[in-house]
């Protein structure tokens, strides 16, 4: 790392105007980045890393009360550029952006090319032409096919559009590239492939990266050095080796230790096999029809192809799958929020499909469901109590000094303390793990004798996943509650979860006990998903990850057979592309089962 | 790009059918009622044998008959005037001959209206008027969408500023319709300070030339058309400014930005346009509002619409031509939404290829 930085930042400060008066979001970081380099930075929701990224791409929102300090890249003093003179010397020229929400960071009415070739156009002057030619280019270099170009964005997959951004950002060949978290938004799969991209990108053309993230097992996956922020300030600032085995800060030792490999491993009793089945869902099909002209059928799509399952009493059970593998539809299917289209669900021992009303209303109140958007789950004209109410007075609760006593006690069991302090809050004046928490209160309030959680944690920072996974974990255990999770990543039901079903395209691929599953487990997508784990190892930066090529398929034409079979390297032609294989008993573990014409 | 154009030729003839049956429905509706759902036959038989009695009565060459004989004449002219015009017939088989005729715009004669040019053709009467309601109507709609548009988006540029503050003080004004604005201004405009006429569309007698014309033309228009945009403007701002705010608050707007992209073209290519959809299903939903609102605006300035027509059509219990201006106005409304397709599918590409591509 010779001579100048390419970037250098020197007192940089930055303050916004709010309701409660000035916050100050950045305060006096400083520190260079080397040309090649990958400086991660690191920290929680809210700690400013987004408003410092933001006051390098001048991207500041109207609010903004104050900018201090020095910004120089490749010896340009940006901090005494008119907002102009940046657009026209160095936005995207010479330093460009990688957004998060993938979805949304393509114009919906405009072709995904056009936008990719419009900072040429614009920046180089160059014809149409040259910019198609630069735009194929991309396109082949971060694995986008070129026919995509006159493409539309909802015309693409999450991945795809990713890649797009990513294209579009490596266009003018910018000395500094900032992701924003580039892959948050991402199945774990795809997350790897981008990664894995990432670092041969820089690996070939040298370009540096400026990541930021929440996300400690990605960070290591790019980072050289890793600046840890909290509350506005760099508190650690070191090479990635340090970092990920002896962080010195307080702040960064809170964020390694909420990794899920380096939980504690608490020795749960094994769990009681006789224990009366809570739900049990067998050979359960949901299916949705597709079609045109409001009348002929063309196509179905089967969300749920064929799912057994069972959850006991005090059990915790966990469905991991991508996005797009139907584990949302069996969701709803199990709640009863619409019906199957085949197989049975049995609940207490009362097949869903012949209550009455009363019964249906009784069902209701035992099964309770915990959202992954807390925000979202909380009407936001409520306060808490209102919220908390509103079941009980559903299911028959008069008396209001019962309902407030039934409050208090779910408030104090999802530990938010002391309950005053919370009855009279609205959704917008908590924090997110709060607001979770009252979601899981609100489930909890009618006694359930199941929760089904779907992706609970996944919109929280890492530090309040675990005290929330292990709040879940307390009350099952307080309660004898069963609990269904469903989410996208291993990690998190790694020690939550006493057994595991692996969700591929609508079907279960491989089940059985967590432990002994994880340890080795047998069908290749299994398989794939553990090995595109991401684990906190300064040696990631160094190393390709394996991921198995291709995209999971839609649920309209799924391939025929094994659904997995295109993207498996051990596909057997003529047999794996053919019939589709059953789920058969491991030996010598009874319970667990893998559908793989290998094994 | 033969993948965009097969999705979108199957999406717009499937919506020309939908709307031909609305269209189709509404029609019948309107005969059903406007024949008060046959009664009028009832009304229609006694009004022919009056009028027939009446005429036997007072012809002199019937004068020296026997009661009995002129009363048989009468039933006999009475049965050919039934004959003549078909009401032997059950009302509900002669329904569906009308609903033909009036979906082929073949509207019949008026019962007391004719055109200016004498013709009792209904078909005559209503094309005489329809390019007034057009014009006038059509100019409005036109500027409304002009000036909010280009206002809408300057105030979004810096919202909570002084214009923007007063634009949205002033939304509510849009309360009142437009025919109540037009009153004050024909008070203001032609009588306390005349400098505008109060009604009509050309003053008379139509002045030579053509460029005479055409400026009498616009003097007309002017206070209808103030009136129209007073009581709709300010609303529109207001909504469409609200709108390319959260609109510029979109994450492809930021990541234009951070492309460098200039403003005005960021204004142009990634708020407006995206937005543009909804923007012009609210203006021709305001079109097909002012259409209704028409009576009475046309009757404040007298002009020469077809609002005024219908006015006076109910006025004279004229059934022809009510039907007929109802049947004109249900294929304006169905054209209305039909442009809309059009237009949605060129500006969204989600529906022009939508199904065909997922």
């Amino acid at each position: 790392m010779e001579g100048r930085p390419l970037l250098s930042l020197r007192d940089l400060s930055l303050s916004y105007r709010s309701e409660g008066g000035v916050v100050q979001a950045v305060d006096r970081v400083s520190f260079d980045l080397a040309r090649g380099e990958t400086l991660v930075l690191l920290g929680e929701s809210g700690c400013g890393k987004s408003s410092l990224a933001r006051a390098l791409l001048r991207l500041l929102p109207r609010n903004i009360e104050r900018v201090d300090g020095e910004i120089e890249l490749d010896g340009l003093p940006l901090h005494r550029f008119s907002d102009e003179r940046f657009r026209r010397e160095v936005a995207w020229q010479r330093i460009s952006l990688v957004m998060q929400a993938a979805m949304n960071a393509l114009n919906p009415v405009v072709r995904v090319g056009e936008q990719v070739a419009e900072p040429l156009r614009l920046h180089f002057g160059w014809s149409a032409a040259q910019a198609r030619q630069r735009v194929v280019e991309v396109f082949s270099r971060v694995g986008v096919p070129v026919d995509f170009a006159d493409r539309y964005p909802f015309e693409l997959s999450g991945g795809m559009r990713q890649r797009v951004v990513l294209a579009m950002a490596l266009a003018t060949r910018p000395a500094l590239v900032v992701l924003d978290e580039p892959t948050s938004a991402l199945d774990i799969l795809t997350q790897t492939a981008i990664m894995n991209l990432l670092k041969r990108i820089q690996r070939e053309e040298g370009t540096s990266f400026l990541l930021i993230t929440h996300d400690v097992a990605i960070s290591s996956e790019l980072a050289d050095r890793v600046a840890v922020m909290a509350q506005g300030q760099v508190v650690e600032l070191t090479d990635a080796a340090t970092f990920y085995h002896q962080p010195s800060h307080a702040v960064s030792q809170r964020l390694l230790a909420s990794l899920p490999e380096r939980q504690s491993l608490k020795a749960s009793p094994p769990h009681d096999a006789t224990a009366p089945l809570v739900l049990q869902a067998s050979a359960l099909v949901k299916r949705f029809e597709v079609r045109r002209w409001g009348l002929l059928r063309t196509g179905e799509v089967r969300a749920v192809d064929g799912i057994d399952l069972a959850v006991r009493r005090g059990e915790a059970v966990a469905v991991v799958g991508e996005s797009g593998s139907g584990k949302s539809s069996l969701v709803r299917t199990l709640l009863g929020l619409h019906p199957p289209d085949g197989g049975q669900i049995t609940f207490d021992g009362l097949d869903l499909r012949h209550l009455n009303r009363a019964q249906r209303l009784d069902h209701r109140a035992r099964v309770g469901f915990v959202q992954q958007d807390p925000y979202g789950a909380l009407p936001p004209f409520m306060d808490v109590r209102r919220l908390l109410a509103e079941p009980l007075i559903v299911h028959g609760v008069r008396d209001r000094a019962e309902r407030e006593r039934r409050i208090r006690a779910v408030l104090e069991e999802v530990r938010l303390q002391p309950v005053d302090d919370f009855l009279e809050r609205f959704p917008h004046q908590l924090s997110g793990g709060q607001q979770q928490r009252v979601v899981i209160a609100r489930a909890l309030i009618l006694e359930p004798a199941l929760l089904i959680a779907d992706e609970p944690v996944s919109m929280l920072d890492a530090p309040v996943r675990v005290e929330l996974l292990d709040l879940l974990n307390a009350i099952r255990r307080d309660r004898s509650l069963a609990l269904l999770f469903i989410t996208h990543d291993l990690a998190t039901v790694r020690h939550h979860a006493e057994r595991l079903h692996v969700m591929y395209a609508g079907r279960v691929v491989e089940e059985g006990p967590t432990e002994e599953l994880l340890q080795a487990p047998r069908h290749p997508y299994t398989r794939a998903l553990l090995a595109a784990l991401p684990t906190a190892d300064a040696d990631n930066a160094k190393r390709y990850r394996t991921v198995p090529p291709g995209e999971p398929p839609s649920l309209l034409n799924p391939p025929a057979g094994c659904h997995f079979h295109p993207r498996c390297e051990r596909a057997i032609a003529g047999r794996c592309d053919r019939d589709a294989p059953e789920l058969e008993t491991q030996a010598p573990t009874p319970t667990w089962r893998v559908a793989c014409w290998n094994i | 790009m033969k993948r965009e154009w097969y999705p979108l030729f199957l999406h717009l003839s499937r919506r020309v059918v939908v709307l031909l049956l609305t269209v189709l429905a509404g029609v019948y509706l309107t005969i059903l009622i406007a024949n008060m759902g046959g009664r009028v036959d009832d009304l229609r038989l006694m009004q022919i044998r009056g009028e027939i009695a009446e005429s036997v009565r007072e012809d002199a060459a019937f004068r020296e008959m026997a009661s009995s004989e002129r009363n048989a004449l009468i039933e006999q002219r009475v049965a050919l005037e039934v004959e003549r015009l078909g009401l032997d017939r059950p009302f509900i088989v002669r329904s569906f001959g009308y609903l033909q005729r009036a979906m082929l715009l073949d509207l019949g004669r008026a019962e007391q209206m004719h055109s200016d040019s004498g013709s009792r053709s209904v078909r005559a009467i209503i094309t005489e008027r329809l390019p007034a309601t057009l014009l006038l109507f059509g100019t409005a709609n036109l500027l409304l969408f002009a000036i909010s548009v280009w206002l809408a988006l300057r105030l979004s540029r810096r919202y909570g500023s002084l214009l923007d503050r007063s634009v949205v003080g002033l939304a509510p004004t849009s309360a009142a319709p437009a025919w109540f604005y037009g009153m004050f201004l024909i008070l203001l405009f032609a009588f306390i300070a005349p400098v505008l006429p109060p009604g009509g569309m050309v003053a008379t007698p139509p002045p030579e030339g053509r460029l005479a014309w055409l400026g009498s033309l616009l003097q007309h228009m002017a206070l209808p058309l103030m009136a129209i945009l007073l009581s709709q403007l300010f609303v529109s701002i207001y909504a469409w400014r609200t709108y390319f705010l959260i609109h510029a608050g979109e994450d492809y707007v930021e990541m234009a930005r951070a492309k460098g992209l200039p403003e005005r073209l960021i204004e142009r290519r990634y708020i407006l346009r995206p937005a543009l959809p909804p923007i012009l299903t609210s203006l021709l939903l305001m079109l097909i509002s002012l259409w209704s609102g028409s009576i009475i605006l046309e009757q404040v300035f007298n002009w020469p619409g077809l609002g005024t027509l219908l006015f006076a059509a109910i006025g004279m219990n004229d059934t022809p031509v009510v039907i007929g201006s109802v049947v004109i106005f249900a294929y304006l409304l169905a054209a209305t939404v039909l442009l809309l397709d059009l237009a949605y599918a060129a500006l969204d590409p989600r529906v022009r290829i939508g199904g065909a591509a997922r």
